[in-house]
């Protein structure tokens, strides 16, 4: 008697279960395949608990093999990456974070001490596909005034040195993405021709010539660039800016997704421009 | 019937309850909601885009901006001779193979104040340019645009072209509620509609 009383139990056990698994039907009457004649009011008697963001903050800017004018930014530590340039004379700075910026100038040799930029110079063939910036702020106009601090401490440009494009064909791919990253900002505070990039991507200078630019951002973070006061200055947030009559021979790709907020924002001055999820080609 | 039966039997009926979680494969999912566009300029001469592909002066094979959010797309000017796009297509003076504009969002809001601005919601704008395909896709469920101020234009689900060449403009726009308001002499609004100059 006892063990087919203690049998019968097992039995029970194991068949209401499987038929809470087959009906998905958590609830009591469920196990007994009850069936509910009139409006079901349905209690959550288990309350999830919501997933912490814990923003393992993992950015990988990748450069493809032919790639020759971006950097490569690696991040893994820093929940909040930020660059910011403040700039308080008419020189021009440039501010970026978890971007790929890149420029060059079509009439000067780029062999000034303020910027390594080696490429793109209009007249040198080879050198327009050997761009090994090293800069995250290519702006030929880069002055002392500027103070870019960015605090990703983590992130470590590499030049890129992969050189199998054509020499005469000029194409780099250009390629940022970025992914479950935490907040990331980049700020302009005064002066002019300023630049500030917030995971995207910004080119300039004239004699350019890409095989595709595309940026990727998937983050539940939020994303901010912002110039205050100040002319021609510009702010890209998760946004592509093509600037000089850059040429792509490919396509240009802009994905925003999941982000949390992001803004991009111009305040005060005349000719900005401020971009926000953005494709910007001048 | 001994206790140490009737606790067994209890502990046996109490399995499918304990273990219920495991086996209807619950999950506890994390949906992230909200986020914002947000793109601010204030003084003259200054673009502003949320959402958008903008090209002045350009020539690019194909261009794709894809903007997948919850929360709400908005760009404002305060001044004069700006141009404010959302979720939008501009081109001036440039020259494109192919153009695609894909966003889905919550709500767009555009807000310009001042004179001879242009404000592009969820729109195709082609000034002196050329395309041979231009694809605008854009969801929404709230749209408001805001003039204030003398000789400005809103485009709100429409195509502008000017002196332009095109190839083929598609626009689909699936949106719910547009609301527009005006303040000001000489402006100009479009809603789901095509105008060639």
């Amino acid at each position: 008697m006892k063990k087919m009383l203690l049998a019968t139990a097992a039995v029970f056990a194991l068949s209401t279960g499987m038929a809470h698994a087959e009906r998905g039907d958590s609830t009591l009457l469920g196990s007994f395949n009850h069936k509910l004649k009139g409006p079901s009011i349905h209690h959550n008697t288990f309350a999830a608990q919501p997933t912490t963001n814990t923003n393992t903050n993992v950015i990988t800017i990748n450069t493809a093999a032919t790639q020759t004018s971006t950097q490569t930014a690696t991040a893994a530590a820093p929940a909040t990456q930020t660059s910011t340039s403040n700039s308080t004379s008419a020189a021009g700075s440039s501010a970026a974070a978890a971007s790929a910026n890149t420029g060059s100038d079509a009439t000067t040799p780029s062999t000034t001490a303020a910027n390594t930029d080696t490429g793109a110079d209009a007249t040198d063939a080879t050198a327009s596909t050997t761009d090994s910036s090293t800069d995250s702020a290519a702006d030929g106009s880069d002055s002392a005034a500027t103070t870019a601090t960015a605090t990703d401490a983590a992130t470590t440009d590499a030049a890129a040195t992969a050189q199998t494009t054509d020499q005469n064909g000029m194409e780099a791919e250009i390629r940022n993405e970025i992914k479950k990253a935490g907040n990331i900002s980049s700020t302009i505070s005064g002066g002019n021709n300023n630049l500030a990039n917030a995971a995207s991507i910004s080119v300039s200078g004239s004699a350019q010539t890409a095989k595709s630019v595309t940026n990727k951002v998937n983050t539940t973070g939020n994303i901010t660039s912002m110039i205050k006061d100040g002319n021609n200055n510009q702010a890209n947030a998760a946004s592509i800016a093509l600037g000089g009559g850059m040429a792509v021979k490919g396509r240009v790709v802009n994905e925003v997704e999941n982000t949390g907020n992001i803004s991009s924002s111009v305040e005060g001055g005349n000719n900005n421009q401020a971009n926000a999820g953005s494709i910007a080609v001048n | 019937m001994k206790v140490k039966q009737i606790l067994t039997i209890g502990a046996l009926l109490a399995i499918p309850a304990l273990s219920q979680a495991d086996m209807l494969g619950l999950r506890a999912e994390n949906r992230v909601q909200g986020g914002e566009y947000n793109a601010r300029i204030k003084g003259s001469g200054n673009v502003a885009n949320a959402a958008s592909i903008n090209m002045t002066g350009s020539k690019a094979d194909a261009v794709v901006n894809r903007v997948r959010a919850t929360g709400a797309v908005s760009a404002s000017a305060n001044g004069n001779n700006n141009t404010v796009n959302s979720a939008s297509v501009q081109m001036q003076n440039s020259v494109a193979g192919q153009v695609s504009n894909n966003v889905k969002v919550d709500s767009i809001n555009n807000a310009v104040q001042g004179n001879n601005n242009i404000s592009n919601i969820g729109s195709v704008s082609m000034r002196n340019s050329s395309a041979g395909k231009v694809t605008s896709e854009v969801t929404g469920g709230q749209l408001t645009g805001v003039i204030d101020g003398n000789d400005n234009r809103l485009n709100i689900g429409s195509v502008q072209m000017t002196e332009a060449q095109r190839g083929e403009v598609m626009t689909k726009t699936d949106l719910g509620n547009v609301s527009v308001s005006m303040a000001g002499n000489n402006s100009s609004v479009s809603v789901d509609s095509v105008v060639a100059n």
